[in-house]
């Protein structure tokens, strides 16, 4: 670990937008392949999320914009901008692309009544805006906004599951499982199904987060082992819940860690 | 104005701006939504539970789940019209007049074959270990 080079804000930044390029371009088309839920046909139909903006003047913009041709369009913008961005970076049209970027997702947000996959529209949010930070002069700030926000988001929820009985108990993760929202694999369900996995899994799940902001104190090699651990949390959340869209969205978010891991 | 929910989505998007970071913290059982059709309102059959998307699927899922997704931001509109409904000054005549309403009452026809006839109805539940509690029964709605 000693023997890699450091990592440059310039960098940092490169690998942020590349991976949060790539979730980008992954959220666009999954939403691309379902257009027929935001269709007149479809469940999403505008003709009722319109209801929403009655009395808003923005309403006929909205109308344009998010209709099933407009947000098709949003989307088809989203792809382009996503694969267009990494070679953006440090050019002028950085901040522009960025915040071009920014309000297609703030747009896909409202569509879908304020987010459509809520922790992982939020993480990608706070990535593009440490990026659009970073882009518009200020790397240390748009950088250093992403990587406080990773550790809440680990720490905070540590915290929040510590306080509840069923998490401190162990039988939260073997609820989590069979929760109807969720079809988790059978081998999985059994798994966690067993009480004494149940309540390893969660103690380690509740150690994991809680511990996260030691990533940011104690050094790269600590981080790096931090950021090892985040993916096979992630993966296994792949695994057991589907929610593969965090997975990215986090990932693009732990270059901007490590950069701050380093000592000066 | 009924159904008008601006307030509600300016607190989701400020909920997506200013993140909590809270996950799973809370793990309470989730509504379910059923539906029943028949050929007239006197003779609708019994009811179904409406199936989420698949499991997760390996590598694939990770890289692409687009209906898994759709099913998560699809089963997020049952806990937006409970949410609604639950308003201090909500009464049944509005409540079908609810935009979280009008989505759920397509989520529910989406169950249905496509060229099915007669009509419909659908209903949120909650599944406790020993019973399962009603929270909403829409009118029957013609197809």
């Amino acid at each position: 670990v000693s023997t890699l080079p450091p990592l440059s804000g310039t960098l940092t930044l490169l690998f942020t937008t590349r991976l949060l390029s790539l979730a980008l371009v992954l959220q666009a088309l999954e939403l691309l392949s379902v257009r027929r839920a935001f269709s007149e046909q479809g469940v999403f139909a505008w003709s009722e999320l319109r209801r929403d903006f009655a009395r808003s003047p923005a309403r006929p913009l909205l109308d344009l914009l998010l209709s099933y041709r407009g947000f098709f369009g949003v989307l088809l913008t989203q792809l382009l901008l996503a694969l267009l961005m990494p070679l953006t970076v440090g050019t002028r049209l950085g901040a522009p692309c960025t915040t071009m970027l920014l309000g297609t997702v703030l747009l896909v947000g409202v569509r879908f009544r304020g987010s459509y996959n809520g922790g992982s529209d939020a993480m990608t949010l706070v990535v593009l805006l440490g990026v659009l930070a970073a882009q518009c002069g200020y790397p240390r700030l748009g950088l250093g906004y992403i990587a406080a926000q990773v550790v809440l988001s680990y720490f905070v929820a540590g915290l929040s599951k510590l306080r509840s009985l069923r998490w401190r108990q162990g039988s939260a993760l073997s609820e989590l499982v069979v929760a109807r929202q969720y079809v988790v694999p059978a081998p999985a369900r059994r798994l966690l199904g067993t009480p004494w996995v149940s309540r390893l899994g969660g103690w380690a799940v509740m150690g994991f987060e809680c511990a996260f902001p030691l990533s940011l104190l104690l050094g790269r090699t600590v981080a790096l082992g931090f950021v090892l651990a985040g993916l096979c949390f992630h993966l296994a959340i792949v695994g057991t819940l589907g929610l593969n869209r965090f997975f990215w969205a986090w990932l693009a978010a732990y270059p901007a860690l490590l950069y701050f891991s380093e000592p000066g | 104005m009924p159904g008008f929910t601006g307030g509600a989505l300016s607190l989701r998007l400020a909920r997506a701006l200013l993140p909590a970071w809270r996950f799973f913290d809370e793990i309470e059982p989730a509504p379910r939504l059923s539906v029943r059709m028949g050929a007239a309102a006197e003779a609708l059959g019994a009811w179904e539970t409406a199936k989420p998307a698949g499991p997760s699927n390996g590598i694939i899922s990770l890289l692409f789940r687009p209906a898994g997704n759709l099913a998560l931001a699809s089963h997020a509109l049952l806990e937006q019209l409970l949410d609604d409904v639950a308003a201090p000054d909500m009464s049944a005549e509005r409540v079908e007049q609810l935009v979280s309403y009008k989505l759920v009452t397509r989520l529910a026809r989406a169950q249905l074959p496509a060229h099915a006839s007669g009509c419909y109805q659908f209903r949120l539940t909650l599944e406790h270990t020993a019973s399962v509690e009603e929270l909403l029964v829409s009118s029957v709605i013609a197809l």
